[in-house]
């Protein structure tokens, strides 16, 4: 190693080991960093389970037909409430209700039109309500296929059997109608008795037929969540907070102190302090990023996509770019508490503009676009084609170069406006 | 050892060092002697390769600082005026990574370490936060750091400033050992004693030039070995002017309002003659003062005024 690389990295250490003997670095880059990814790997899952859409019964019928559809409705994933018939009044609180008439099984039984009467009201949520009217509807479907299937059954028929299994849900439709039209041979009108409904429950708790599975194909991309974004967010986040805040503070603090201008005065170069700043502030960026990779490894059980070559370059890059950013800001503020605040509140808007307190997908293409103004934007790409889009490593070329193009504007500019004197 | 050429510097309009030329030799202390803003800073900071200057430049042992600086920094040790050292670290770890960045590693560098730290009488506070340690020993870790890298040249930048006599004492002890070695010291003060007392030659600076150099007995020789005498009253610079006969026994240094110096070159009996002079033509005198030939005498009657602590 050559003399001026040896001094270099003296300055480096020196800077890593300050930083070390500052208390509260352990609160701002191990505790805090992994309970953020904690706190928003947990709030962006996607939401969790559906929310369920409030709705009142009311059985003026009583029948087992009646209760069969309050189950079918139950399994829809409504929060029903039931009304005693006694209490209809009671309907007119309820934003969203379902009124099923006296006879209707008896009418179902004999093949004739029954109406359900579904009430909303006009203050209710409107989307609330369409996807009430949407799984009312997927009830009756279910109903009247369960009603189908029981019947053929019992009546040794399988006439129907090759509509009911067509895959389109037009298909399904065609095949209940069939069910009860006379040439489909069913026995009409069916008698519901206790043997039917042993049947019935049978056929309710098969599985169905036909399942859908979803998922994201061509080139849209999905949201990323949980710690697959929680996690590069905030190893983005602190790598540029915390590199860009001690290096700043560290640099003003040795402008304040004069000790940048003794060490001036030693024999080094002038090209050699900077390196040792960089380098110092690098390593501080990828020690940040090493703790919480390896937490979220190991203690959160985060994926870290195939391409771990990819992923380090990747942290690299962007450790090397949040380093300049330090030295840059080091280099034209003059006092501590300048550093402080101005790095502070300009690495958290660079932050959240790039993409690390929200994914860039769900906000709008234009502020997409203007996100990218920020470095942490290029890395969170980067992180996010690995981890959440399962990319190879060359999908972070672009992201990677964008950021050594960051790293070397903000060096150069920082190296040109610091001065070790008054 | 160290010679300066013909050094000028100015920052805009400002001519913080004008022209001015000395050499400093091995084992020996050379004191800058100035007021604040006379130009003694920026000198120090041109010689050690801080600030660049606008002409002239310095040599260290054959060394110019301008084509090999690096060369001529691994021999020079600097101790600014402030204290320039990391709070955080530990008295050892400061010493410790100074002498780091000279090029000091291994064993070298920490049985250096050590004896600088005993040298300015740190050792046994060597394992403390710096920021804990008292005025008085920040400055003798601020000189030990200075010193860790066994420098040819050490530049002293008023390095006694704002500390107890005790601590002053201290450091000034350490000062003379060093250059015992044979060490070049170039020293700048404020304080009149501590150049008398410390330097073998002093140059005089104000106003951004050295207005005379040499030792003690050189500068008091040059400026003659009269005395001073200060007298303030109630008289107008006009109406003293008028009273006063210049020869070769008096002399005007400075005459305002109210206020008068003379260089007064008379037999030791005479100076009262010479007083009784000026009363008797109705001056009206509040206070007299008369200072035998010193380096304060010296500095007057260069620079018309007082070095005032």
């Amino acid at each position: 190693m050559s003399e001026s690389m040896r001094r270099a990295l003296v300055l480096a250490l020196n800077d890593l080991r300050l930083t070390a003997k500052d208390r509260p670095v352990i609160f701002w880059m191990i505790i805090m960093p992994i309970a953020f990814v904690v706190l928003l790997g947990s709030m962006n899952t996607g939401g969790g389970d559906a929310p369920k859409v409030a709705l009142a019964v009311v059985d003026e019928d009583q029948s087992f037909l009646s209760h069969a559809f309050r189950d079918a409705l139950s399994r829809e994933g409504f929060s029903i409430r039931d009304i005693p018939v006694g209490d209809i009044d009671s309907l007119e609180t309820s934003p969203r209700s379902v009124r099923i008439p006296p006879g209707f099984q008896d009418s179902v039984a004999a093949a004739c039109q029954v109406p359900i009467y579904f009430h909303k009201k006009s203050d209710a949520d409107a989307s609330y309500s369409m996807t009430a009217e949407m799984h009312l509807q997927r009830a009756i479907i279910q109903i009247l296929v369960h009603l189908a299937e029981t019947a053929k059954r019992l009546s040794g028929s399988d006439a129907a059997k090759g509509s009911i299994s067509e895959e389109t849900p037009e298909g399904a439709f065609h095949a209940i109608s069939a069910l009860f039209s006379s040439d489909a041979g069913l026995p009409m009108p069916i008698a519901i008795d206790e043997r039917f409904g042993r049947t019935f429950a049978e056929v309710a708790a098969e599985s169905s037929t036909i399942t859908v599975e979803t998922e994201t194909a061509g080139r849209g991309r999905a949201v990323p969540s949980g710690t697959a974004q929680s996690l590069p967010a905030i190893i983005t986040l602190f790598m540029l907070l915390n590199t860009a805040i001690y290096g700043a503070v560290f640099l003003t603090q040795e402008k304040q102190d004069r000790v940048l201008q003794r060490i001036a005065t030693f024999p080094l170069s002038r090209g050699s302090i900077l390196a040792g700043k960089l380098l110092g502030r690098t390593l501080l960026a990828l020690l940040q990023a090493a703790v919480l990779l390896l937490a979220g490894r190991f203690l959160l059980g985060a994926y870290l996509g195939n391409s771990l070559l990819g992923l380090l370059f990747l942290i690299l890059c962007l450790a090397l770019a949040v380093a300049s950013l330090a030295l840059f800001w080091g280099a034209i503020l003059r006092r501590v508490e300048q550093a402080v605040a101005v790095v502070m509140i300009v690495s958290l808007f660079l932050g959240g503009i790039g993409g690390c307190w929200w994914p860039l997908e769900v906000v709008p293409a234009w502020m997409r676009t203007a996100g990218h103004i920020s470095p942490a934007a290029w890395a969170m790409d980067g992180f996010h084609s690995l981890i959440s889009f399962g990319a190879g490593g060359s999908a972070v070329v672009l992201p990677c170069l964008i950021l050594l193009a960051y790293a070397l504007v903000f060096a150069l500019a920082g190296a040109r406006l610091l001065r070790f004197s008054d | 050892m160290l010679a300066v050429r013909n050094l000028s510097k100015s920052f805009g309009s400002l001519k913080a060092v004008d022209n001015i030329s000395f050499q400093v030799h091995a084992g020996e202390i050379y004191g800058l002697l100035g007021p604040n803003g006379a130009g003694k800073t920026t000198t120090i900071s041109c010689v050690c390769g801080l600030l660049k200057p606008d002409a002239g430049g310095s040599e260290l042992e054959g060394i110019d600082l301008a084509e090999d600086p690096l060369a001529f920094k691994r021999r020079i040790g600097v101790v600014p005026q402030e204290i320039a050292i990391y709070g955080d670290l530990s008295a050892q770890e400061n010493v410790s990574f100074w002498g780091q960045l000279a090029g000091l590693h291994g064993r070298d560098l920490r049985r250096r370490v050590e004896d600088v730290l005993e040298i300015v009488g740190l050792q046994d506070r060597m394992k403390d936060r710096s920021s804990k340690l008292s005025g008085g020993m920040k400055r003798r870790l601020n000189l030990a750091i200075g010193m860790v890298h066994n420098p040819r040249l050490l530049l002293l930048d008023e390095p006694t400033v704002g500390i107890d006599v005790e601590a002053r004492i201290n450091i000034l002890k350490v000062i003379r050992d060093v250059v015992k070695s044979g060490t070049a010291v170039l020293y700048t003060t404020h304080y009149l004693e501590e150049a008398q007392d410390l330097c073998d030659r002093i140059g005089i600076m104000d106003k951004s030039c050295i207005l005379a150099e040499g030792s003690l007995d050189e500068l008091r020789r040059m400026v003659g070995e009269g005395q001073i005498l200060t007298l303030r009253g109630a008289f107008s610079a006009d109406e003293f002017r008028g009273v006063i006969v210049e020869d070769g026994g008096v002399r005007i240094v400075t005459l305002e309002d109210g206020y008068a110096m003379l260089d007064v070159r008379v037999e030791r009996g005479e100076v009262s003659a010479v007083l009784g002079r000026i009363l008797g033509q109705g001056i009206s005198v509040d206070d007299i003062s008369i200072q035998e030939p010193s380096l304060q005498g010296v500095f007057l009657k260069l620079t018309g005024r007082e070095l005032s602590e």
